[in-house]
């Protein structure tokens, strides 16, 4: 029977390859996306919770991506914030978007004070050059540089200001662009403004506390654990994984549509082989496990193709557009492959039930 | 007597649009162990009907098949299923080979419906020696002349051991060389292993290799009658 289903294969080459291909279609679409989504998702915790801050202080309303928010609060709140209980060090952060210098959809700015950073453990690890100094004085990290071919001295126009690179950074510490605080709020005509507060706390057990302290005095406000991050992001992008969830499942009806088509066709073309098989005292359920078998035969090349294919486009996206990540877990190839078998498997079902239930007389006279 | 298959009263109608077509009509004839017989008559007769109804790939308009006492009509498809890979082997006109597949494949795919997935080796090479193409095994048809084709199906047909042979005009597509070899074949598998054959045939001259001959007409049975 392996042997039927496999010769069948080698026999109609384009039906073969046009099946193969759209299960590989559907695995690497379903790999890519999920790996470009948990890329940045990881991506961006990785580097929020690298700054070694212990709390993310927030302004009301916001969100824990950081990128999307719009609210903004007094940087006044500093003082009551350092003075509460188990606090050792407090920064305040102005962040800002710009679509420029590359990225999914664009880059985030930090506007930090260097010193007040570093002490609540933002250590940003220069490469090359030297930290923020002047006011227009601006870093970028390594791969945010070699992805805009951007060098020391080199000049760069931001906010209708022309900064100069100043260090090159290390990469995956909180944003890939920092430039002074006080630049970036006279930049934009607010002084006062801060879009979020790093907080240290003298040790590691009083975070919990602390957070609960500063949500007391600050009622509205929120705080965010630094290491609840990941998954709290993961959370608020609810939004992309049903987007994600709908292209899977699309793909996996595609791929579903050109199986059962090309079984379909399959069985038609084969109708006097089935009515041999009956004559030869086949059962209904070897017919059905004859079809079923080459179309999970066919479906397993797709996926072993689509595997192939999802590493090339990971390799081929972070080569064009080296700040995108794409992380393919094993679990994902591993769920990717079943929904493969999945729907090779569900696709054969109907044909391989029409050819069962063929007359064999009537089968074997097909023309 | 030790009638292997009998017929009663077999009957079987197609209806084509507004008209019913009389395929096989009355039918009452018996097929005894180690027999050979051929059932001529021209063609439109009823000669393949007949055989599909008795070898269990159709069902009768009324009127009963027994196979070893068993009413083949009555019973369910998954049993006719059964009885036609145990008890029945066919030979068809057109070779009905799977032409993806070399004949020792073929073998092995009638093998494997009958023994549930389990091959012997040893005895698909028995077989194809006995139709003289031993050297033939990992042949596809294509690659083997017609005759040779037609005796890797006889091959087939045996090597699960049936009761019965039924062929339905085995040397039709055949030259009158490859036609005598399939003949003299069958012959000598009814003289020496004792098999029991049905042979159809619209051939006058062919169906005198049989012990016995059945004539048909009209979808019915006309001599002996
Ligand atoms: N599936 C069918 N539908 C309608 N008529 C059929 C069908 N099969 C056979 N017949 C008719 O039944 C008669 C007997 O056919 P068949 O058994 O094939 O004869 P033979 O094998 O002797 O040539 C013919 O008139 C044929 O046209
Ligand atoms: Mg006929």
């Amino acid at each position: 029977m392996a042997n039927l289903a496999l010769a069948n294969l080698t026999k109609r080459k384009t039906r073969t390859l046009v099946s193969i291909l759209a299960v590989a279609i559907e695995i690497t679409l379903i790999l890519v996306l999920i790996g470009l989504t948990k890329g940045t998702l990881n991506d961006v915790a990785a580097r929020i919770q690298s700054i070694g801050a212990d709390i993310l202080f927030l302004p009301p309303g916001s969100s824990s991506i950081l990128s999307l928010n719009n609210y903004f609060m007094h940087s006044n709140l500093k003082e009551s914030i350092i003075t509460t209980e188990g606090v050792k060090a407090v920064s305040p952060v102005i962040t800002w978007f710009t679509n420029k210098l590359g990225g999914m959809g664009g880059n985030i700015i930090f506007g930090i004070d260097p010193k007040e950073f570093n002490n609540v453990g933002g250590k940003l690890e220069l490469l090359r050059g030297t930290s923020l100094q002047g006011e227009y004085d601006m870093l970028v990290d390594r791969r945010l540089a070699e992805a805009n071919n951007l060098h020391l001295n080199d000049q760069v126009e931001l906010l209708n200001r022309q900064f100069t690179i100043v260090g090159i950074l290390k990469v995956g510490v909180g944003a890939r662009i920092y430039i002074l605080l006080t630049t970036l709020q006279n930049a934009l005509n607010e002084p006062n403004r801060v879009s979020l507060f790093f907080v240290k706390c003298q040790s590691a057990e009083l975070v919990g506390e602390v957070a609960s302290r500063l949500e007391k005095s600050f009622p509205g406000y929120k705080t965010q654990l630094s290491e609840a991050y990941a998954e709290d992001l993961a959370e608020s992008a609810q939004g992309i994984n049903q987007f994600i969830s709908a292209i899977t499942v699309i793909a996996i009806l595609v791929s579903f549509l050109v199986i059962l088509l090309a079984m379909y066709t399959t069985i038609i073309e084969r109708t006097r082989e089935i009515g041999i098989l009956k004559a030869l005292g086949a059962t209904k359920a070897y017919i059905v496990k004859a079809i079923v078998t080459e179309a999970v035969a066919l479906s397993i090349i797709g996926i072993l193709c689509g595997y192939l294919l999802s590493f090339a486009a990971q390799t081929w996206i972070s080569n064009t557009y080296p700040l995108i990540t794409i992380i393919i877990t094993p679990t994902w190839i591993i769920l990717a492959g079943i929904l493969g078998l999945v729907s090779g498997f569900l696709g054969s079902l109907y044909p391989s039930y029409r050819a069962a239930r063929l007359d064999p007389v009537e089968a074997l006279n097909y023309e | 007597m030790n009638k292997i298959l009998r017929t009663e009263n077999l009957e079987k109608v197609y209806r084509v649009g507004k008209i019913d077509i009389h395929a096989v009509q009355g039918v009452n004839l018996g097929i005894e162990k180690g027999e050979f017989v051929s059932i001529v008559g021209p063609s439109g007769c009823g000669k393949s009907t007949l055989l599909h109804l008795m070898g269990g790939m159709a069902k009768p308009t009324t009127g009963r098949v027994f196979i070893e006492g068993i009413d083949i009509s009555t019973i369910s498809d998954v049993k006719r299923a059964k009885i036609r890979r145990e008890k029945i082997g066919f030979v068809f006109q057109r070779f009905n080979l799977f032409s993806a597949l070399s004949s020792q494949q073929n073998l092995e795919i009638a093998m494997q419906i009958c023994r549930n997935g389990n091959v012997d080796h040893q005895r698909i090479k028995e077989i194809m020696a006995l139709v003289g193409l031993e050297n033939k095994l990992h042949h596809k048809p294509l690659e083997l002349s017609m005759g040779e084709q037609q005796r890797v199906a006889i091959a087939r047909a045996l090597v699960n051991d049936p009761l019965l042979i039924l062929a339905d005009e085995p040397t039709g597509n055949l030259d009158s060389e490859n036609s005598y070899r399939v003949l003299y074949l069958l012959k000598d598998l009814n003289r020496n292993l004792g098999q029991t054959i049905v042979l159809i045939t619209h051939n006058q001259e062919a169906s005198k290799i049989a012990d016995r001959k059945i004539k048909m007409k009209d979808g019915m049975v006309i001599s002996p009658s």
